[in-house]
């Protein structure tokens, strides 16, 4: 091989390369990077993994992919969306509220892994829900600040699910006597009424239920407790019809 | 004759113990700088000794000049009480915990916020900023049992570490940027590695029969001492995890301790109302004060000169050593 034929070689193998460069970059391009999200369905109750129903929609409200369903032994549930999108992950179960999860995914080159916790609501008369965090703050029978932020997931189910009517159960902070017990109860509940019906949750669907002594099944504690522990009297949501 | 040089060398000794028992107790003065309104839960000095944060249940944190205790700002968003802060490793942020399940991440020059972090399920109790030159991960714990790591940059959650039976307490990473240690009330204390890789703990430390409330390692990454509900303080070799003390240094709960630069002097404060500082070779209480109210939280500047306290009666409190300097020794730091 002479050097002329060296060099004419070496030109078309350059020219090949530039040429299939941008075709690898539109590839990489078209395809987007993955971030894979990982997490648990939970029970709202207990903080027990569940297995669940859930469907997966993108921002325009179209189902990626087919209906899924976490792990029957865990919990666990994974699934591969695009980086820079808003998805939303719907539970679709009817032995759970119908519930939505807002998922908004970082603008990222790299590939991701996000790990995210669902918390979901067992749909049965009777059931009790606790409210956490408490919304109010000790002695006090007003919403504390930001609750409207802590109750906003409360809110939606309620209004996702319009078949269902609750009672709000209230109880006081420390053993008192019986008319300070039901005026703080009483004030509290009526106060998370009002809240409930101003985000759109008709008032007929709600009852409430001042209690005068300190909750059997969470009552305060005797000693002084560690650093986060400390009491409020308790607030539940009953469901009384489904 | 030779009774009478026995005796006299016998004194001698008894005298020599006394002086050096004598020296080791170091004594400090009690100052109160400001107020919450409510029970301050959280205290952390920054790296450059400058400065301390505090935290509180009435939803606040404030930060104060160091060594004259002035109150500099109030940092206000948290939507309840603030369990803990803790300081980047360059000083410039500032991360907190709170009971309304978010980790925030404040802008120390400005006081504002620069990420409010979601994905705890309940109260978030322990934040602790990656100590690592450059690090933005910080790492939480909650009563939700998980430790979480966040990325500070890009304000979402890394990873999260399960393991913990029940709610975990508080987090602290080793200076040398290498583990994590969780405490929880299922009385273990869990060491992590930061390798993000890695899921599973790397050792589960046991011997506590309440649950453990803190964990803290000291600047050499060396020790690691942890406290329970009991009052009790553990002090485990790192990174074997061999129990080297454990001391009944209280009557009540120990919810905070801290190392001071030379990683054998360690200070607990606790809801017995008192404050004791020990000589960790030793095991030996060189200083005890009681503050009159219980204790919530504390840290030391870096030779532990200033000793600044967190009280359930929502006070600031410093205790200062006679002719002691706020800044640090030459030994480094966080």
């Amino acid at each position: 091989m002479n050097a002329r034929t060296m060099k004419t070689l070496v030109s078309l193998a350059c020219a090949a390369l530039v040429l299939a460069l941008p075709l690898r970059v539109q590839a990489q391009s078209a395809i987007g990077t993955v971030v894979t999200l990982t997490g648990y369905f939970l029970n709202a109750a207990s903080l027990t993994p569940v297995e669940a129903n859930y469907a997966v929609y993108d921002s325009q409200g179209k189902k990626v992919g087919q209906s899924f369903r976490s792990s029957a032994t865990d919990g666990y549930l994974q699934t591969g969306l695009k980086a820079g999108q808003t998805y939303t992950i719907r539970v679709e179960d009817p032995r759970y509220f119908r519930q939505e999860f807002a998922i908004d995914l970082p603008a990222t080159s790299k590939y991701l892994e996000l790990s995210k916790d669902f918390v979901v609501r067992p749909m049965e008369a009777g059931r009790k829900i606790k409210v956490t965090p408490v919304p109010f703050d000790v002695k006090k029978s007003a919403l504390k600040t930001g609750a409207e932020d802590d109750l906003a997931d409360l809110v939606r189910v309620l209004t996702m699910n319009p078949g269902a009517n609750i009672e709000i159960v209230c109880y006081p902070d420390a053993e008192g006597t019986a008319d300070a017990s039901q005026k703080i109860s009483q004030a509290r509940a009526e106060a998370l009424k009002a809240h409930f019906a101003s985000k759109g949750v008709s008032a007929a669907r709600i009852s409430i239920k001042a209690v005068t002594t300190v909750d059997p099944l969470d009552p305060p504690p005797i000693r002084p407790t560690a650093k986060g522990k400390r009491y409020v009297g308790p607030v539940y949501l009953v469901i009384t019809k489904v | 004759m030779q009774m009478l040089r026995s005796g006299v060398s016998m004194l001698v000794v008894l005298a020599a113990c006394a002086v050096s028992t004598w020296a080791q107790q170091r004594s400090y003065t009690a100052s109160t700088i400001g107020k919450h309104a409510d029970e301050v839960l959280g205290v952390f000095v920054n790296d450059a000794n400058t400065m301390v944060a505090t935290c509180s249940l009435d939803e606040t944190i404030k930060l104060w000049s160091l060594p004259d205790g002035k109150e500099l700002r109030t940092l206000t968003g948290h939507t309840a009480q603030v369990n803990n802060v803790s300081f980047s490793g360059d000083d410039k942020q500032l991360a907190s915990a709170s009971s309304d399940r978010t980790i925030r991440v404040w802008d120390v020059q400005t006081g504002k916020v620069l990420q409010t972090m979601r994905g705890h399920t309940a109260d978030v109790i322990g934040v602790y900023y990656s100590p690592v030159e450059g690090s933005q991960l910080i790492a939480s714990t909650s009563f939700d049992k998980t430790v979480k790591i966040w990325d500070a940059n890009l304000g979402v959650e890394a990873k999260t570490l399960r393991g913990h039976t029940m709610q975990t307490n508080n987090v602290a990473y080793s200076y040398d940027g290498k583990f994590i240690a969780s405490c929880s009330d299922d009385r273990t204390v869990m060491i992590w590695s930061t390798d993000l890789t890695k899921k599973d703990p790397i050792m589960t430390l046991t011997g506590h029969t309440a649950p453990v409330l803190t964990a803290l390692y000291s600047f050499d990454s060396k020790y690691l001492a942890t406290a329970d509900e009991r009052g009790v303080v553990k002090i485990w070799s790192m990174p074997s995890g061999e129990l080297v003390r454990s001391m009944n240094a209280h009557t009540d709960l120990v919810q905070d301790v801290a190392f001071a630069e030379d990683n054998k002097t360690l200070v607990t404060g606790s809801l017995d109302k008192s404050v004791k500082m020990w000589d960790l070779t030793t095991g030996q209480n060189v200083m005890t004060q009681n503050v009159g109210t219980e204790v919530w939280s504390l840290d030391v500047t870096s030779n532990a000169g200033i000793i600044i306290l967190g009280c359930a009666d929502g006070s600031v409190r410093v205790l200062k050593e006679a002719g002691s300097e706020a800044g640090r020794t030459n030994r480094g730091g966080r």
